[in-house]
């Protein structure tokens, strides 16, 4: 959580998970009610699609396995072509498939998004799976 | 036993049927218009790429709800920067480099179809503010110093959403932000929200603009959040306090 002087909570980390594809958890970083940057983990031969806009940038149509949603690749998209009361950022570049580990998942948005989160940070335990929901 | 995949796929192959036209490779996509018909898009060889467009059904299809041509084509480009689709005179079109970009380029033509058709049912109510909107800006425009007066105005409401007033009257002091409402539930309320999310200061005045047709009950909810006016009462609000000099 990124805290303000005042105690008031301007950013939080976002996760979904679906429990029936168990396997592709989603993360996302919420910086005042808006997401700024997504990863999402997949199987390798699931593709998601990209909006004619990623062509700019040199990414291709069908992103497949594990991506990440870049506020770099999206900015433009959010300000120039949705109405103003719309936000989301569709345009997502695939990453190694090695990032499976949620330390390596908020690594990767820290790193995007400029927050410090240094090496001994990383070590995170969560609950295992069948714990999670007792 | 048939597996429930066999029996989805046989039932529905009529979903994406390609057919060849005069207008190109005619596909029949799972998008549909507001009356539930079909959003067809055609794909046709450009060079070593393609372009895929509508072949101007959506024109057609919104001027048979009852809109004119022009309400048409401002509904369909407010909505094709959303996929990075052009529209031409009628033709709502993507062209791609790549066969690889071709099931985008469908479905991005189809959802701009779809949407600008939806919501071009919804902009009688829109046309009717702009209207207003439009009356009250050719008459302060000339009377206040120039660049003054700003249609279409984006102002960062309090809670963080963005908002974009219908006009705004800017002074080295004050600024006036100026919604126009109609007599329907869609524009009462979503102009009261985007007022009441600008902070209360003395230097940023509220009006509502209305064609003295809102309900007693509007009036006396819309005051909570802003002066409500008829046009002639706006314009004496405004011009009155910021007149050329």
């Amino acid at each position: 959580m990124i805290e303000e002087a005042g105690g008031v909570s301007r950013a939080h980390l976002a996760f979904r998970y679906n429990r029936v594809s168990t396997n592709q958890p989603s993360v996302s970083l919420i910086y005042e009610r808006k997401k700024v940057c997504r990863v999402d983990v997949k199987p390798q031969d699931e593709y998601d699609g990209n909006p004619p806009q990623a062509r700019k940038f040199g990414l291709p149509a069908k992103v497949y396995g594990t991506h990440i949603h870049r506020w770099e690749h999206n900015r433009e998209y959010v300000l120039e072509c949705l109405p103003p009361d719309e936000w989301e950022i569709p345009i997502k570049q695939e990453i190694s498939q090695l990032t499976q580990m949620l330390g390596h998942i908020l690594a990767l948005i820290c790193d995007e998004c400029g927050i410090d989160f240094t090496p001994e940070q990383r070590d995170l335990n969560p609950p295992s799976r069948e714990d999670l929901f007792k | 036993m048939k597996a429930l995949c066999d029996i989805i796929l046989a039932s529905t192959s009529s979903l994406w049927a390609c057919k060849e036209t005069e207008n190109g490779a005619r596909i029949r996509t799972t998008c549909v218009f507001p009356s539930f018909e079909p959003v067809f898009v055609y794909v046709a060889k450009l060079g070593e790429g393609f372009v895929v467009h509508d072949a101007g059904e959506t024109v057609a299809v919104i001027m048979a709800h009852g809109q004119d041509g022009d309400a048409a084509k401002r509904v369909i480009r407010s909505e094709c920067k959303r996929y990075d689709v052009a529209f031409g005179e009628r033709r709502i079109s993507l062209k791609i480099d790549a066969s690889e970009w071709l099931e985008t380029a469908i479905v991005a033509v189809a959802n701009t179809a779809a949407a600008a058709a939806r919501n071009a049912l919804k902009d009688n109510n829109k046309k009717t503010e702009r209207d207003l909107a439009d009356v009250i800006y050719e008459f302060l425009e000339p009377r206040l110093a120039k660049g003054t007066v700003t249609k279409g105005f984006p102002y960062l409401g309090e809670s963080g959403r963005r908002y974009r007033f219908d006009l705004a009257v800017q002074s080295k002091d004050h600024l006036t932000l100026i919604e126009t409402v109609t007599p329907h539930a869609i524009s009462v309320n979503s102009k009261y929200v985007a007022l009441a999310d600008v902070p209360a200061e003395a230097s940023v005045r509220k009006i509502v603009a209305h064609n003295n047709d809102l309900s007693q009950e509007d009036i006396l909810l819309l005051q909570n959040v802003a002066t409500v006016a008829g046009p002639n009462g706006v314009m004496e609000l405004v011009a009155g306090s910021s007149t050329k000099h």
